[in-house]
């Protein structure tokens, strides 16, 4: 663990995300990885409720990643009123920029989450466009890039809107 | 190593038995499994829940079960005295019904209005479709599509009693991608869906209450033993996959020093090939289904497939304790192959007129490996954990019989 924070931190780490480590665990990866001055990012999740919130929130740095529904990667969409609620109600509790992720798959959606969150995370959508450009027998990278300029395009719009 | 006053306090507050175990789950799942912890504890010191437990113990499974003395076998190995712990004369012909008593009376506690397990041979998901009948809840059964083929008959009991049993198509289609499935159905249903968890594995508290509703097996062996032969048993066996049938029996015996202990893990085509399930023998430590054990897995830390005849064996991991117990070097961890398995699974047969499973064939295979050795005085106690029945076909097509 000493020799992977060394690594990381000479390598230019910013920070981890390790899905599957709750802060029950911390004493392994996290703390180390915070004395190493690499930041520890934790997800929240809508079963996240306000008591177990500062738990999830001590030792947790750099941003916080709320996961918007209950289920795995690529799953469906959350109502983005809740996502509101949720991420205002975290941030009644840490001042950490809050990320949202989950369900996130086209621009209008992008959208309506950056409305109410401070970025929004996208992944299965983007490697979908992979398989997808494989089956179609077009170039992978532009049809990637697509979906990427829809998206930055989308919330670009709402940060001008915000200011 | 320093030694410990006993191997019988584990786990830790988080989970841990030495470094094995622990919570490694989607933040999802935490707050439910902090909230399983509190009904758990809570229900133990309820009088109430040990009431209810016991009667249907008794009355719905058949407990007590025998402590059988396996005369013609001894006579036929010619050396230790052996006793058969009949779990497989339990309703549904295996052990794995004490377990799901315990964790749908903890999911009518809780609330929930929906269950969910994983299952390898079918015997667990026979098992925890059985309580969701008798409680009237809806269940979902995820199986694997490689031991939906090889365990028909119990594919079918579980519709039978209602369940839905939902094939997965993932991986190695066994027990391991069932259980990843099972997790996943979990993170999308946390609200109302009970997860009953059919070994001493999973996320802490499941190895802990897993284990406790097992240790039934050990507490009447212990008594009953006592009752016939006024003394302990010397030694225990037990076959082990993820390793419930065998904590049960153990654990109960683990701070008595002069018990021998043997857990026998499935070496398929044996342990020099690839093809086998011996997690202890040939498995690293790592991170797999919300635990740290040991497990088959790669040098870039993939979980590699597991072999064995006998799929409730037939996965690349095992609990925590045990893997704590075997660093510790209390108990044995032993192997059998397919084939020693099949050679006790027809012994046991033909004479003495029972028909095991082959999960606990692997233990019989041990047995005749030992007992020839050991003195007439040397009393040896073995879980048969599951009937046969279910692995005739299995059987026939490993001897070459048309059915």
């Amino acid at each position: 663990m000493d020799r992977f924070l060394v690594d990381a931190k000479t390598a230019g780490v910013d920070g981890l995300i390790v899905v599957d480590l709750p802060p029950e665990e911390d004493d392994e990866l996290c703390i180390p990885a915070v004395k190493a001055g690499i930041h520890f990012i934790r997800l929240a999740t809508p079963t996240t409720d306000a008591a177990r919130l500062p738990a999830v929130l001590q030792n947790t740095s750099g941003f916080l990643y709320y996961v918007s529904v209950a289920g795995t990667t690529g799953a469906a969409a959350a109502d983005p009123v809740a996502v509101g609620k949720s991420v205002a109600l975290i941030k009644q509790h840490t001042k950490i920029p809050v990320a949202v992720g989950f369900g996130i798959r086209d621009g209008q959606r992008a959208a309506a989450i950056a409305a109410v969150a401070d970025a929004a995370v996208v992944g299965t959508a983007l490697v979908e466009r992979v398989a997808e450009a494989q089956m179609k027998k077009i170039d992978p990278a532009e049809h990637v890039l697509e979906l990427v300029r829809e998206l930055s395009t989308a919330i670009r719009g709402v940060a001008k809107a915000a200011a | 190593m320093t030694a410990i006053n006993s191997y019988r306090t584990g786990p830790d507050e988080k989970g841990h038995f030495g470094k094995f175990g622990g919570r490694f789950v989607a933040e999802t799942l935490m707050p439910l499994i902090l909230d399983l912890e509190r009904h758990y504890k809570q229900a133990k010191s309820d009088p109430s829940f040990k009431a209810e437990m016991d009667y249907l113990l008794k009355d719905y499974v058949g407990r007590p079960n025998p402590l059988y003395y396996a005369e013609p076998l001894t006579k036929h190995l010619g050396g230790a005295k052996i006793y058969l712990k009949r779990e497989e004369l339990n309703h549904t012909g295996a052990h794995k019904i004490n377990n799901c008593i315990g964790q749908i009376l903890l999911a009518k506690r809780m609330g929930k209005k929906r269950i969910i397990a994983e299952t390898g041979a079918g015997q667990h998901g026979v098992a925890t479709a059985t309580v969701a009948a008798r409680f009237g809840l809806p269940c979902v059964i995820y199986m694997g599509e490689v031991d939906i083929e090889r365990q028909q008959p119990n594919v079918f009991r579980m519709r039978l009693l209602g369940a839905e049993v939902r094939a997965v198509k993932s991986g190695s289609k066994t027990l391991k991608d069932a259980m990843n499935e099972a997790l996943r159905d979990w993170v999308t249903n946390v609200h109302d869906t009970f997860y009953i968890i059919g070994t001493v594995a999973g996320p802490h508290p499941y190895p802990q209450l897993v284990r406790d509703f097992q240790c039934i097996i050990g507490e009447e062996t212990r008594e009953q033993m006592i009752e016939r032969e006024g003394r302990i048993p010397d030694s225990l066996v037990a076959c082990i996959g993820g390793g419930s049938n065998a904590m049960g029996l153990f654990h109960p015996f683990l701070d008595d020093r002069s018990v021998q202990i043997y857990a026998v893990e499935a070496a398929g085509e044996g342990l020099d090939t690839a093809r086998h399930a011996a997690s202890l023998a040939k498995g690293v430590p790592g991170v797999l289904h919300g635990n740290r054990t040991f497990l088959l897995q790669d040098d870039d830390g993939q979980i590699t497939e597991a072999h064995t005849i006998s799929a409730g064996l037939d996965y690349p991991g095992i609990g925590p304790e045990h893997a704590w117990l075997h660093d510790m070097g209390r108990v044995n961890y032993v192997s059998a192959t397919d084939k020693e398995a099949l050679e006790a699974f027809q012994l046991l047969s033909r004479v003495e007129g029972i028909i095991p499973a082959l999960e606990s064939s692997h233990a019989i295979a041990q047995v005749i490996k030992l007992a020839p050795k050991l003195p007439k005085d040397h009393l040896m106690a073995v879980c048969l954990s599951g009937r046969g029945d279910k692995d005739i076909y299995t059987v026939a097509k490993a001897l070459g019989v048309t059915l």
